[in-house]
């Protein structure tokens, strides 16, 4: 080994590793600090000493023209990568990144994997059936991965782990520790780890020979990978005369440190396999969240919040006792705000179990897990409930880091972040709800920006439509930022460089898209909310086509809706009303003129849906102004009752609404009423008439004397045969009220039949027939309501 | 109240712990190591003694509590500071058991007990009178009478406290200063009893039981709390009822049988399908009956099931000597859980073959 080259094998993340690799540096005095990482965004680390950017932020790659395939390379403060650029940086010694730039098959895998949802989505549609491609697909790459593959992979991703797990402690930093703390300096802690890696790697691979062929995809990647770190070692080694430092995973050590035993020739062998890619990078921010899963390297971090308690004590001198009281007052603070009981003295006393703890564990150190057992036992009284609540903000986190101005980012993010600091919105990982004012111009501002991202399929904000019903002026989001919204807003560049911008084009151009009546009026909605007036005015005129050219009553019908929604309720904002309103009336002639044939030969189900809409189209055109046009309505309605050729439910319905708009008077509604459920009509017909006609509001039966007056004059007027005929009809309809309503019932005609008792009385009959009559009566009257006997 | 000292002429029922273990405490104690000042053993050996391993000099040590080792650390761990430790729980989850060993293993003396109930008042936890004496010489030393918590202060021992939680409230607080400062004040003396080294603790309560009272707020701040879950999964639970069954019985002299473990697993099974209110496979919903149907009650059905076979039959436990065990530990209402037992048995037992003769059993006697 060539003495001036140093291999750093330390864990990713890993706090002690950062330690440790500062330290080493420090020793050293390298002339260049080579770090494991793709070379293709190596111009962007002199950016990491800026003075704005606080970790965690990420290095986002992607192939120029595919941000979906976009990589991310993290980092923490306590990453040793991040530490060993700012070491570089800071001594102006020269830094690179010398892993595998972007690779071709990388696209190709992203194209592959396009296709294939394609083709699942395609068969799937005919099946009509809800169904989650993504996570097919997902299954699919699963069950093909070799177990064997997978375990090997899974050690080389975090050997120390594993090396950690076999020797019995909770997690690799706690035996990366052991180890420093055995060695007398970080370099020799390092060429320890050196050495149980090399040991390590030819356990599972056996002794692979330098020019070797790999097994499978992933052997020959990591191959190749290795081929290219040693490569540029050898030109570091070349170009400076002093020290080289490479900082690299502890499982790549022992392959970079024995360069003299690869041959440079089975190396560009290697190389030339590879296809390398134009990438487009940028620092974007990153967040706690997102660093406790696996991405990038393939390594997360189980607990970030852990892990940087762990790295501010490798900075600070006060003892143990320091550091296990910061961390239980910090789960006291937690508690506290969750509206536990956390005193100080339970803070001192879960602070004295961990460290006594530690001791019955042999612990030099109390790691997580005895912190967990001692916060649960003194701060919690043993309840799991309360720790489990603070879990997620004390084992994860909830930073999100911040990238520093004048670093070059994707210009959508850059507009973001000015108008994040503008409306003073902090993107924070886990959600938070926030209330906008929409009568103030600020509140319109934030409503208007969120609605844009959503346009532009960042969906940093969910809008709480429970809450917004409440009232026209305030709107309720949960905001919660991923960092995969920066990729999104990346892909977004193609519409425009700054977010209103690209929101407006994004928007036309779907506008343009959209085939569908109803979804084209959720786009007009949205495109209103979020103040886009050329795509709305777009969107509105090619719903205007559309309803010209529709032959969908009933997807006409079910937009209105919406439309005569926003007309009444979307005072808070700037909208269009002309244009709308005449949109609206277009849609509501074209539906009223084809009404009564879009009731025709309809099934059982087609009638119900058909009744809904009737039911929400109706409210629509009350809300609209314009007699005329509930003039024609109420036209085109009566059409429909006397139209036999109309599914039954709906003249049924048609009729009841009739008369609830007075446009049918009493004598009109008995004729009907007895017309459809005459003795010829069949039954299935005139109880579907009847369930029509009731219209799921037996309450109005209640308190409308009419109504009430109506239907029991029918019924009396019937003779024994039909009325009997006639009875599992109405049985039918009654049984959709429920049993309080159905008593209610019986008692009011109770009320009118005794009324009518009193009537016959006055008439001198004959007192006991009467009373006998009355009583023998009574059963078939419960049984015909349905209530059981008291 | 007061553990009797002087040896028991005729054989005793159950010997104490640090009786029956005599010889692992002492090869866990032949080492030289740290321990808290007070303590017969060092933390760490008190751990293996309750989880069983090697003691130092190769022989072996049992397991006393099978269960989470985190657990029984922390547990240790609250006493060798000088908080008290409270071990909560369900019904039958070795409380008293775990705290019967820590006792003897940290003090050699798991005798120091006070059991508390409704009727236990402030007299049985601090001190009581000889009143005798009191009348005849007024307050005197001579005339107190020591409760088992001041001999622990004084000797510093640990206490055991059984059930706090079924003492009220206001009996509970006396322990606050005595948990807090670890002194007794006995102002008849106009002095104080200050607790030495190795004094402490321990609790057990119930969380569940209807019937007792709150834990008072300002004791519990004064106790870290443990609390011991029921066995997660039927392995180990099969394994705790088989281990305490065989050693209660050859403390009871029971008659040699042949060995039970099918049956045992048989009765845990059944056990847990009902606690949880589902089969094993938890595809058939079961009615939960009114008892806890603890691991507690399933060994004492393998002891008295052990006894009718060893006694009354041929020497083989098997469905018969269990029926009648199983429907007295089942049916605590004879009506509500006379059901359960009834739908448990159509339900879950006769479909399944092996279990065609616990279905006849039980059906014979029911």
């Amino acid at each position: 080994m060539d003495n001036r080259l140093h291999i750093l094998g330390i864990r990713h993340h890993g706090p002690g590793s950062a330690a440790s690799v500062e330290k080493a540096l420090e020793e050293l005095n390298p002339d260049v600090v080579l770090i494991e990482g793709p070379s293709d965004a190596s111009e962007l680390i002199p950016f990491a000493a800026s003075a704005g950017m606080r970790p965690p932020v990420a290095i986002l790659i992607y192939p120029k023209g595919y941000p979906e395939a976009a990589r991310f390379f993290p980092f923490a403060e306590f990453s040793p990568e991040w530490c060993a650029m700012l070491w570089a940086l800071n001594h102006n010694k020269s830094v690179k990144f010398i892993d595998l730039p972007m690779q071709a098959s990388l696209v190709d895998k992203l194209l592959e994997q396009q296709a294939e949802k394609d083709r699942i989505k395609d068969e799937r549609a005919d099946d009509a059936e809800a169904f989650d491609a993504d996570a097919n697909v997902d299954s699919d790459i699963d069950d093909d991965t070799d177990s064997e593959v997978d375990q090997r992979s899974l050690i080389a991703a975090d050997p120390l782990n594993e090396m950690a797990r076999v020797a019995g402690y909770s997690d690799g930093e706690s035996w990366w520790n052991s180890i420093v703390e055995q060695s007398e300096n970080s370099l020799n802690a390092f060429s320890a780890i050196e050495d149980v890696m090399a040991a390590l790697r030819s356990r599972i691979e056996g002794h692979r020979q330098s020019g070797d062929v790999a097994k499978d995809d992933n052997e020959l990647r990591e191959q190749q990978r290795e081929a290219h770190m040693r490569s540029h070692i050898r030109e570091a080694l070349a170009d400076h005369d002093g020290c080289v430092a490479v900082v690299c995973g502890a499982w790549h050590a022992p392959a970079l440190s024995q360069i003299k035993n690869y041959a440079v020739k089975d190396d560009n062998t290697l190389l030339k396999q590879t296809k390398p890619l134009v990438g487009e990078s940028c620092w974007i921010p990153w967040t706690d969240p997102r660093l406790a899963v696996s991405s990038g390297y393939g390594a997360g971090v189980i607990s970030p919040g852990w892990y940087r308690h762990l790295w501010k004590q490798t900075h600070n001198t006060n003892g143990i006792d320091f550091n296990i009281a910061q961390w239980q007052s910090e789960v006291a603070t937690l508690l506290r705000n969750e509206g536990y009981d956390a005193s100080t003295a339970s803070v001192i006393e879960a602070t004295r179990l961990c460290r006594s703890l530690a001791a019955v564990r042999g612990l030099a150190m109390p790691g997580l897990v005895e912190m967990q057992d001692a916060s649960l036992s003194a701060l919690c009284h043993g309840e799991l409930a309360p720790l489990q609540i603070i879990d997620k903000k004390l084992i994860i986190g909830n930073t999100v880091g911040s990238v520093d101005e004048s670093v070059p980012q994707p210009p959508l993010l850059t507009d973001l972040s000015r108008l994040q600091k503008k409306y003073r919105l902090k993107p924070e990982a886990l959600g938070r709800e926030v209330k906008f004012d929409l009568r103030s111009e600020s509140g319109m501002a934030k409503s208007e920006l969120l609605h844009r991202l959503t346009l532009l399929n960042v969906s940093w904000g969910k809008l709480n439509n429970a809450e917004a019903g409440r009232g026209t002026f305030r709107e309720d989001w949960q905001i919660e930022w991923q960092p995969e919204h920066a990729v999104a807003l990346a892909e977004a560049v193609i519409y425009g460089p700054t977010i209103e911008i690209a929101a407006a084009s994004c928007a036309v151009a779907k506008a343009q898209d959209i085939d569908n009546a109803e979804q084209l009026s959720e786009h007009v909605r949205l495109c209103l909310l979020a103040n886009l007036p050329q795509a709305v005015s777009i969107a509105i005129s090619r719903l205007q086509a559309l309803a010209a050219t529709s032959v969908e009553i009933s997807a006409l019908m079910s937009i209105v809706l919406p439309l005569a929604d926003i007309m009444r309720y979307g005072t808070a904002r700037n909208i269009p009303l002309a244009e709308l309103k005449k949109l609206t009336n277009s849609i509501i002639i074209e539906v009223v003129s084809g009404f009564r044939y879009a009731c025709h030969q309809l099934d059982n189900d087609a009638s119900i849906n058909m009744r809904s809409l009737t039911r929400r189209f109706d409210r629509a055109v009350s809300m609209v102004e314009g007699n005329h046009l509930e003039t024609q309505w109420c036209v085109a309605l009566e059409g429909v009752v006397y139209d036999d050729r109309a599914a039954p439910l709906i003249r049924g319905q048609v009729t009841r609404m009739l008369h609830n708009k007075q446009h049918f008077d009493l004598s009109k509604t008995a004729s009907a009423l007895s017309l459809n459920l005459s003795r010829s009509i069949p039954t299935d017909q005139s109880s579907a008439w009847l369930e029509g006609f009731i219209d799921q509001s037996g309450e109005v039966f209640v308190h409308d004397d009419d109504l009430f007056v109506l239907v029991d004059e029918w019924l009396q007027s019937l003779d024994g045969d039909t009325f009997i005929e006639i009875l599992p009809t109405i049985r039918r309809s009654f049984t959709e009220f429920d049993a309080i309503l159905r008593r209610r019932l019986l008692q009011k005609t109770f009320a009118v039949a005794s009324q009518a008792k009193v009537a016959v009385l006055d008439a001198g009959a004959s007192n006991s027939l009467t009373e006998d009559a009355f009583q023998s009566m009574l059963p078939l009257l419960k049984q015909l309501v349905d209530l059981p006997d008291e | 109240m007061a553990a009797k000292k002087s040896k028991p002429k005729k054989a005793s029922l159950n010997q104490p712990a640090e009786v029956l273990y005599a010889d692992e405490l002492k090869a866990l104690n032949a080492v030289d190591d740290e321990r808290p000042e007070g303590w017969k053993l060092a933390p760490q050996a008190v751990v293996t003694y309750l989880l069983g391993g090697e003691a130092p000099d190769g022989s072996a040590v049992s397991a006393k509590y099978v269960g989470n080792r985190r657990l029984i650390e922390t547990a240790v761990a609250t006493l060798a500071t000088d908080r008290a430790l409270l071990l909560l729980g369900v019904p039958g989850t070795a409380k008293s058991w775990v705290s019967e060993h820590l006792a003897a293993a940290i003090s050699g003396d798991s005798q120091r007990l006070i059991q508390c109930t409704a009727g236990t008042d402030e007299n049985q936890i601090r001190y009581g009178w000889n009143y005798a004496s009191l009348l005849a010489k007024g307050p005197s030393d001579e005339a107190l009478v020591r409760t088992p918590l001041l001999r622990a202060m004084e000797e510093g021992t640990l206490v055991r406290l059984e059930e706090l939680t079924r003492m009220g409230s206001d009996v509970q607080d006396t322990l606050i200063t005595v948990l807090s400062e670890k002194i007794l004040p006995i102002p008849e003396l106009d002095k104080a009893i200050v607790a030495n080294r190795g004094f402490n603790i321990i609790a057990t309560a119930n969380n569940r039981d209807k019937g007792v009272n709150d834990l008072s707020s300002a004791l519990k701040r004064r106790f870290n709390v443990v609390v011991l879950p029921l066995p997660s999964s039927l392995e180990e639970e099969v394994s705790i009822v088989v281990d305490r069954v065989a050693q209660i019985g050859a403390g009871l002299g029971l008659p040699d049988i042949e060995p039970a473990e099918k049956e045992l697993a048989r009765i845990v099974e059944l056990f847990r399908e009902l606690r949880d209110g589902q089969t094993a496979d938890g595809k058939i919903k079961l009615k939960t009956p009114s008892g806890s149907l603890s691991t507690a009650e399933a060994i004492s059905v393998g002891i008295s099931a052990w006894a009718e076979a060893g006694h009354f039959r041929s020497g083989v436990v098997d469905a018969d000597s269990l029926a009648v065990n199983l429907i007295g530990a089942i049916v605590k209402d004879p009506v509500q859980d006379a059901i359960v037992l009834q739908e448990y048995l159509e339900t879950v037992v006769r479909p399944r073959k092996q279990w065609r003769d616990l279905y006849t059993a039980i059906r014979e006697v029911m």
